[in-house]
């Protein structure tokens, strides 16, 4: 074999080797100041907690644990107040499991609340955000299992409280007909990311007339789970109520600034009257708000400006997780 | 050179497979699924037992080989010495004029057990009786007074009724135990006279098996009390047909479970309703329980007696309702199959006096259990042919 041939073996080795090392997976971090994705709380279920498979004999009782690992991802803080106040909605937010027959599996309580657990936002200090796991124990009873193999689906589902806050730079233009003047902006439509939270407030479309400008802002639900009224939150874990088609889909839009102009008062439609709550259908909904481009002295510039549309929304989320078990009894 | 080349190659193969995780076999001792399949007890004569061609006034073998290929036991376990199970029967059959199960009567009548004095106690023949029959087997058939005849008749026929029918005690398929219990039945008959025309005399021997059986099913089955699909949001499970092809360990089958939720006039509850398809997936009948014994006897059985099998089924551990008539309740329900196929349909009223199922609850999984009890008979046979030993 020639030099050349061997540096050409050589070559196709490395290249092979590359090959095997691009098969493995590699942990993405985001150093990026800005906390983005669309998570907000994340449960998972620890490994063997519970177990995927248990073995009992009669007369037999067998510990059952389901351990649930709580992770922040998104930008909002579930952490507690020393004192929170009353109707603070994070006193609502808890962690349940169910999809068991109760009878055979007793664990008690089947919910836990989360206004007490170390969650805080995730933030370019912290990218992981905070993160708490949740007990559940309990027993199989071998005697009241008639069956030699039951297999259910344990279900965890956390419902809490979240909230997005999205702050693009958009155009403020008194004169938006005014086409001689030079201008540091134009009107036009933003699409955003998502900002740490599962619903994202996704495009921001912006409309000139006359004397007003308004702003379409559309929000999503970008996450996986549902989006529930905050006022709702307390019937996810609730034995004697439980929560009904109205009380899904409601996100309340708690402020929109245009810079310090506040728009909250002129914004629409609602869910409901004397409501801020926006009704998402299929997932996505919007609200129009209205600037008074009328009155110069209450923008404080009579030419075209940028400045941030603060959005903040406040919702109720529930997410959950599944895990199949098999229990096996021995005769 | 070429040494170098080759020997990077293989180091470098040996780390990329050093790399992937194996397959490690994680067969667990107790995954065996026992309860599956379509056989019940399992019968064959052995070879040459009986032979093809037996010899005219001679004796010969006939043996089964019994497994019990299903998943219920058949009598009392006799390892685990378990709660006592009614046993099966065996029972042989052949052409009485050219076979019969007692060969030389005064031998016989010399050298009975216990089981067979005890038998022929009961049929009438005592020790006295016994003696007698030595002698009279002796006199040439001329010389029989009718008495005789009757005393040799009955003899023979207790002992033939003894010999021919033999009790079964055989364990089923079991977790550390998954292929079932095989058992072998032997008995010696002796063939009679063909007769002076015939050189040959074809006939068939069977053999019956009856025997108790249990059919149990166990299943998880989902429990939504959202009858109309209104809530929203992930559920634990979804009710949907159960489809059961493979059998249960045993000749009657459940092949289906349809689930349905029953909306109650109380809107606060919901009573699960299940509709139980069953199949004779076997090549046998099925009997009554009660009717085990007669089936393996001379005694007549009545149609009543056929396709008739009890069942019962328990939803969390609380009995389903499976009777039509609604003033019987819960419990045990008889069923009838019909051309080998029946739908039952069960419900569950509710525990400690509660109606249903609180509608409240979100959807879970519930153990189902059915069980189905029943006799099952079946025969098989196999033709010899009697040959006169000729002497010329």
């Amino acid at each position: 074999m020639t030099h050349k041939n061997w540096k050409k073996f050589v070559g196709m080795g490395f290249l092979l080797l590359a090959i095997i090392l691009a098969g493995c997976t590699k942990k993405e971090e985001n150093i990026d100041g800005v906390v983005t994705g669309t998570d907000g709380l994340v449960i998972s279920f620890v490994e063997n907690f519970p177990q995927e498979k248990y073995i009992i004999s009669p007369g037999e009782t067998q510990s059952f644990t389901v351990v649930v690992d709580v992770k922040n991802k998104g930008a909002y803080s579930l952490e507690t107040e020393s004192t929170p106040e009353t109707g603070d909605p994070l006193l609502n937010a808890n962690l349940s499991i169910g999809g068991f027959d109760k009878g055979i599996i007793d664990i008690k309580p089947t919910f836990e609340t989360l206004y007490n657990k170390n969650l805080p936002a995730a933030s370019p200090l912290s990218p992981n955000g905070g993160f708490d796991s949740i007990t559940f124990s309990g027993d199989i009873i071998a005697n009241k299992l008639e069956v030699n193999k039951y297999e259910p689906t344990i279900l965890a589902t956390a419902c809490y409280p979240y909230a997005t806050k999205a702050g693009p730079n958009v155009c403020i233009d008194p004169n938006p007909f005014d086409t001689k003047q030079e201008k540091v902006c134009t009107l036009g439509s933003t699409t955003l990311t998502s900002q740490g939270a599962p619903i994202a407030v996704t495009k921001i479309d912006q409309e000139a007339s006359s004397k007003k400008l308004r702003f379409k802002i559309t929000i999503k639900n970008e996450g996986n789970g549902d989006v529930i009224s905050l006022s709702s939150l307390s019937k996810c874990s609730s034995p004697s109520d439980r929560l009904e088609r109205e009380d899904f889909d409601l996100v309340n839009l708690t402020s929109v600034k245009a810079g310090t102009v506040n728009l909250l008062g002129n914004c629409s439609p609602f869910a409901k009257q004397g409501t801020h709550l926006i009704r998402l259908f299929d997932g996505e909904g919007f609200v129009v708000c209205t600037v008074d481009t009328s009155d110069a002295s209450k923008l404080g510039s009579t030419s075209a400006y940028l400045t941030p549309l603060i959005v903040e929304l406040k919702y109720g989320y529930r997410t959950t997780v599944s895990k199949q078990v098999s229990i096996r009894k021995l005769e | 050179m070429n040494k170098k080349i080759n020997f990077i190659i293989v180091m470098m193969i040996l780390l990329a497979v050093a790399g992937c995780s194996g397959k490690k076999s994680n067969n667990s001792l107790t995954d065996a699924d026992i309860r599956v399949g379509t056989d019940g007890l399992k019968m064959e004569f052995l070879q040459n037992a009986p032979p093809k061609n037996v010899f005219e006034g001679g004796s010969f073998p006939i043996s089964l080989r019994i497994k019990n290929a299903g998943a219920s036991n058949i009598g009392d376990d006799p390892k685990t010495e378990d709660v006592v199970e009614q046993s099966g029967i065996v029972v042989f059959g052949f052409e009485k004029a050219y076979v019969g199960l007692v060969g030389n009567v005064k031998d016989k009548a010399s050298n009975l057990n216990e089981e067979e004095k005890i038998a022929l106690k009961t049929a009438g023949i005592d020790e006295v009786s016994l003696t007698s029959i030595s002698t009279i087997s002796q006199k040439k058939p001329e010389d029989l007074t009718d008495a005789d005849k009757l005393l040799l008749e009955k003899f023979i026929e207790t002992l033939t009724n003894l010999t021919a029918k033999k009790p079964i005690k055989i364990s089923g398929k079991q977790i550390f135990n998954p292929n079932g219990d095989e058992d072998f039945i032997g008995i010696t008959a002796w063939t009679k006279k063909i007769g002076g025309q015939s050189e040959t005399k074809p006939t068939t021997i069977f053999a019956t098996a009856c025997y108790p059986y249990k059919t149990i099913l166990d299943a998880s089955v989902c429990i939504d009390t959202d009858v109309t699909g209104q809530r929203r949001g992930q559920k634990s499970c979804k009710i949907k047909d159960i489809d059961f092809g493979d059998g249960q360990g045993a000749p009657v089958a459940i092949t289906k479970i349809e689930t349905k939720m029953l909306p109650q006039e109380d809107e606060g509850k919901v009573k699960p309703h299940f509709i139980i398809y069953l199949k004779n997936a076997g090549d046998g009948q099925v009997i009554k329980n009660a009717a085990i014994e007669t089936a393996c006897s001379n005694k007549p059985l009545s149609y009543r007696d056929f396709n008739v099998l009890n069942i019962m089924a328990t939803l969390s551990g609380v009995e389903l309702d499976c009777n039509p008539d609604e003033s019987i309740g819960p419990g045990a329900t008889e069923a009838r199959l019909r051309d080998k196929e029946d739908m039952i349909r069960c419900t569950y009223e509710g525990k400690d006096g509660s109606i249903g199922i609180d509608a409240n609850l979100d959807a879970y999984t519930a153990p189902l259990k059915i069980v189905l009890d029943y006799g099952y008979t079946f025969t098989i046979s196999k033709d010899i042919i009697i040959e006169k030993v000729l002497t010329y």
